[in-house]
């Protein structure tokens, strides 16, 4: 794939990541996230995370329900990192 | 065809680092300003969550995402309606609507003060059974405060205010669990999300399909109705499945009041 349509799909699955933040359903975020962990260092899947929990999240967390997305999205992009620098590409 | 190595750059981790430390930043700031970043979040939310649906809409009523036999359909149902509807007929029908829903909240008002608020916010998008109201601290929305359907069913509590938002937490959450009443008597209830629910019961105990859950919680006031009985002769117990009467997905506008415990 050339670099372009890459940067664009990556565009792509973070803007579907917020849209679905915002408007769901819940699994999209999440699909998003895990698509862009697969094949990129993608500090946006991290921002998607901390989106849903700041729209969605009671507060207290902590003491009250635990910021689940942020940090599941911050352990699945490094513990993707291995697999990302031996990833093999088609060409 | 031939393969290479990935073109991922060697100590290139700089960004990820400095986001991830960012994200936590803004957690913990949220939680030393008690809550203000999310209030701010959950403002720009609820526009876009208002511009993402209208899109949604235009786009709909555009036909472009319909397919041939349905659009052919849909222009000769227009057609027809062409010659009887006019667009201001339209908005007197919608304006009525709306009416006719503040109007089913009056008798609640009669019984506990409060107030009728819009829902702003998706009902589904949350992963943690959330959603939010156009009411907050401004309008005299407290935390702990309870949210009514027009027809008196309790749908969820106030469980973060800012001055203008405020977010509600369903009753009938995923993994919520909590003490209920039906037919008189004590179930242990587990909500399912998008206003739904189980609990599993003695066989012995009568209950029907159209039964009424109260929670013990909210001095029994009604939380959903029995929508379906599943059990077998061999066991010893029963499964209830019970549902908010009025869709979520149909909610416009809810009432909030304090809650009697």
């Amino acid at each position: 794939m050339s670099p372009r349509l890459v940067a664009s799909l990556r565009v792509l699955l973070a803007a579907t990541g917020f849209i679905g933040a915002v408007t769901g359903p819940t699994w999209l975020p999440v699909l998003a996230v895990v698509l862009l962990a697969l094949r990129f260092r993608a500090w946006e899947g991290i921002l998607i995370g901390l989106t849903v929990d700041l729209l969605w999240q009671p507060s207290g967390w902590i003491i009250g329900s635990f910021p689940l997305y942020t940090f599941g999205a911050i352990v699945l992009i490094w513990a993707l990192e291995p697999l990302r620098k031996k990833l093999i590409t088609f060409v | 065809m031939y393969y290479r190595p990935s073109n991922l750059r060697r100590g290139g981790n700089k960004g990820l680092y400095i986001v991830t430390a960012l994200a936590l930043l803004v957690l913990l700031a949220d939680m030393a300003t008690g809550g203000f970043i999310r209030a701010q979040v959950r403002v720009a939310g609820a526009a876009a969550s208002r511009w993402t649906a209208a899109a949604g809409s235009a786009i709909g009523g555009t036909g472009l995402l319909s397919s041939r036999a349905a659009l052919e359909a849909q222009n000769r149902s227009l057609a027809l309606q062409l010659a009887t509807l006019s667009e201001e007929a339209a908005q007197v029908d919608v304006l009525k609507e709306e009416n006719d829903k503040l109007r089913a909240m009056v008798h609640l008002a009669e019984k506990d003060p409060g107030i009728t608020t819009p829902v702003i916010s998706s009902l589904f998008a949350s992963p943690y059974g959330t959603f939010m109201i156009g009411a907050g601290s401004e309008d005299g929305v407290e935390k702990g405060d309870i949210v009514l359907t027009d027809g008196g069913f309790v749908v969820g509590e106030v469980s973060d205010v800012s001055a203008s938002v405020s977010l509600v937490t369903e009753i009938l959450a995923p993994s919520a669990a909590f003490e209920a009443l039906v037919s008189g008597a004590p179930i242990h209830a587990e909500g399912a999300g998008s206003g739904s629910g189980r609990a599993e019961v003695s066989r012995s105990l009568g209950v029907s399909v159209g039964d009424v859950i109260r929670a013990a919680q909210y001095a029994q006031q009604p939380i959903a109705i029995v929508g379906a009985i599943a059990s077998t002769s061999e066991s010893a117990t029963q499964t209830i499945y019970f549902h908010l009467p009025t869709g979520l997905s149909e909610i416009q506008y809810i009432y909030v009041t304090q809650a009697r415990r």
